[in-house]
């Protein structure tokens, strides 16, 4: 239980954070979206179609915050459950943690891609990149510090990176 | 500060001094301790045995406990004792060098005739013959004679022994632990008549005299070419009861400067443990260690901690009536407040930490290996925080020694439990299993140990001492530890690092001890 602690901390503080943010994105003024929305929007339609926008954008990013979670319990749940009797058993630069953070990051990617297509009503084509982007950014601000932080010190990835380059440079 | 001094004689005291080496490894013994041995024998291998592992133990502390360079915390209990000798060594023999036969101890033939003849009827043609350089043969009125005759201030080995009477008129405590057999040679003459010499010179009320007096405890098949005077291992029990009567004697008539011991326990066990070799003096002469000898030393641990027992002259230890012997069964030594006393706690974090060190820690800290790791948190926060310096001679030192000291201390486990095993009785202390090869004891009376350690430990750890608690760490847990793990203030170097395995070698609280009183 002791090594499952630090995983539901980190979970919990995600959830948190991630409320906090779609609460702050939640309060700001439709307007400022209005920039970004279709030319075919003009006059009182276009409050409307930016709050519509407001509330895709936010969409996509607790989808992608959503993932990113996801994507961090898997890691920490197999780092916590992973035995290593012996330092020599530590892997260096685990393909599991590899595997893990492409496989969220490529669903971030398709996930995003879609919720931008079928229900960001109104986004300028131009922009779609762009949301897409800061979905990718949401998801690495929230995978990252938690694979990184919460794993176990004998599983932390910034360890085992720096033994997969320190056996490089031994190679 | 308490000066304690351990004398053994012959190669049961030799033994029992290998104990409480250990002992004082794991933290159960005194701050400072002197330390002697009694044999003409010098290449008993017994005594050979307990003086390499002196010399292991020394070495091993001093590189553990190098101010500047590696060295542990001061809370520490891991090699706490220091250890001295004498100037002249360790090993004192009762027979000069130059001397062969007890007719050249005594110059028989400048005897005058009235003592010559008393000499002759006190003593066989083949016992003034004997050559003394093995040993006294089982037969004590021969030691005695001859031991009597040489415990003086004016050798260089009993100096600091008689010099004690100065510490003691400083009002400084002084203990004086004996050790030796009732039933052998060397031992049973060497033991009262030694006893009966400090006690006549150190004659102060800061100075106590123990003793632990082995009863017969173990036989060996009779050797086929040894000459016809040899240890006969037949006439233990018969020498052991005539012994018995005479320090029965002794005791219930105290002498001019009072009784002779403090405290002095009585070991034995209920049958005669069987030895695998046969053999009578010299360098063949090295008995696998048992149980008793632990006992033995476990007895001048409390001694030394605690001080004689007022009430009682006369301590037996016993154990509880079962077909298993478990750590129960082990005395329990009482200590000061913040040592622990409980030898299960004690020895078994000694044994969990040798088995981690030997069998995973202490490979990958050699030389050419020890890079691969530099990487791992634990490594960064304990030794190269700490500037262990691991590419440096001291540092591989400090790691070889105590390497050593790890397989020394398993193998002299798994013997001890191994060999003190019989029909009726068997002693389940850890699972020796994992740990000790199959087959016979080696040259040095020691089992051998399993190449594969890790893989025969890594799974059963938590539970590779008997009764561990429930949550004594794996090693997956000690290494998380480590990784999460503060040198201690104080220490520095490779020793912080084996401080912080040693703690997370600890065993939890098993269940409550069942110690009959």
């Amino acid at each position: 239980m002791k090594k499952f602690i630090p995983t539901l901390l980190a979970v919990f503080i995600q959830v948190v954070a991630c409320a906090i943010i779609v609460a702050l994105l939640n309060m700001l003024d439709p307007n400022l979206f209005s920039g970004l929305l279709d030319d075919r929007f003009s006059g009182r339609s276009q409050k409307f179609a930016a709050e519509d926008l407001k509330f895709g954008i936010i969409v996509v990013f607790v989808s992608s915050i959503g993932l990113a979670i996801l994507g961090s319990l898997v890691w920490l749940v197999y780092a916590a459950m992973k035995v290593v009797y012996h330092p020599k058993d530590v892997p260096a630069l685990s393909p599991v943690w590899s595997a893990n953070t492409l496989l969220f990051f490529l669903a971030t990617i398709v996930l995003d891609y879609l919720l931008v297509g079928r229900f960001v009503y109104g986004l300028r084509v131009g922009y779609t990149v762009h949301v897409v982007l800061l979905g990718l950014l949401a998801f690495l601000v929230f995978y990252y510090p938690a694979t990184f932080f919460a794993t176990r010190p004998t599983m932390r990835p910034s360890v085992l990176f720096r033994n997969r380059l320190f056996a490089r440079s031994q190679a | 500060m308490t000066k304690s001094y351990f004398i053994g004689i012959g190669g049961t005291g030799a033994r029992c001094a290998e104990a409480m080496l250990h002992l004082c490894a794991a933290g159960l013994g005194p701050e400072d301790m002197w330390i002697g041995f009694v044999d003409p024998d010098s290449s008993n291998g017994n005594l050979e045995r307990t003086k390499e592992m002196l010399q292991l133990y020394q070495a091993t502390r001093a590189a553990l406990r190098n101010p500047g360079t590696s060295q542990v915390s001061q809370e520490t209990p891991l090699f706490r004792t220091e250890i001295r000798t004498a100037r002249s060594g360790a090993c004192w023999s009762q027979v000069p060098a130059e001397v062969t036969s007890m007719r050249d101890l005594f110059h028989h033939s400048a005897m005058e005739e009235d003592g010559r003849n008393l000499f002759d009827a006190l003593y066989l043609r083949e016992e003034q013959d004997m050559d003394l350089s093995h040993g006294f043969r089982a037969r004590p009125a021969v030691g005695a004679a001859v031991v009597g005759a040489r415990v003086a201030p004016e050798e260089d080995f009993w100096q600091d022994v008689f010099a004690a009477v100065h510490e003691a008129k400083q009002n400084r405590d002084v203990r004086i632990f004996i050790v030796g057999s009732v039933f052998g040679g060397t031992g049973a003459s060497g033991f009262p008549v030694i006893a009966g010499r400090l006690r006549e010179a150190l004659n102060s009320p800061r100075v106590s005299i123990s003793g632990a007096l082995a009863l017969p405890y173990f036989t060996y098949a009779e050797p086929e070419s040894a000459g016809p005077i040899y240890a006969h291992p037949g006439a233990f029990i018969h020498q052991a009861r005539g012994a018995l009567e005479h320090y029965r004697d002794m005791l219930s008539r105290p002498g001019p400067n009072g009784p002779l011991f403090d405290n002095l326990y009585m070991l034995g066990w209920p049958r005669l443990l069987s030895l695998p070799v046969s053999r009578t003096g010299g360098k063949g002469q090295c008995n696998p260690p048992l149980l008793p000898e632990l006992y033995g030393a476990l007895a001048a641990a409390r001694f030394f901690l605690n001080g004689p027992t007022r009430d009682a002259r006369i301590l037996h230890i016993a154990r509880n009536a079962s077909p298993e012997l478990t750590w129960d069964d082990l005395p329990g030594v009482e200590t000061a407040a913040g040592m622990d006393g409980e030898v299960k706690t004690v020895l078994g974090r000694m044994l969990r930490f040798s088995a981690a060190f030997r069998g995973v820690y202490g490979p990958l800290l050699a030389r050419p290996n020890h890079r691969l790791y530099e990487r791992h948190l634990w490594y960064r926060r304990l030794l190269a925080a700490t500037n262990a310096g691991l590419d440096g001679d001291p540092a591989q030192n400090a790691r070889t020694k105590l390497d050593s000291y790890c397989r020394a201390f398993l193998r002299w486990m798994v013997t001890i439990v191994r060999c003190s095993s019989h029909d009726g009785l068997a002693v389940n202390l850890f699972n020796d299993g994992s740990i000790g090869a199959d087959g016979p004891p080696d040259g040095d009376g020691l089992l051998l140990l399993h190449d594969d350690l890790f893989e025969r430990v890594k799974r059963i750890f938590p539970t590779l001492v008997t009764d561990s608690g429930p949550d004594s760490t794996s090693l997956e847990t000690i290494l998380d530890n480590l990784n999460a793990a503060r040198p201690k203030p104080g220490a520095e170097g490779l020793s912080a690092f084996v401080e912080a395995l040693f703690e997370q070698c600890a065993l939890a609280n098993g269940k409550p001890l069942r110690r009959s009183a």
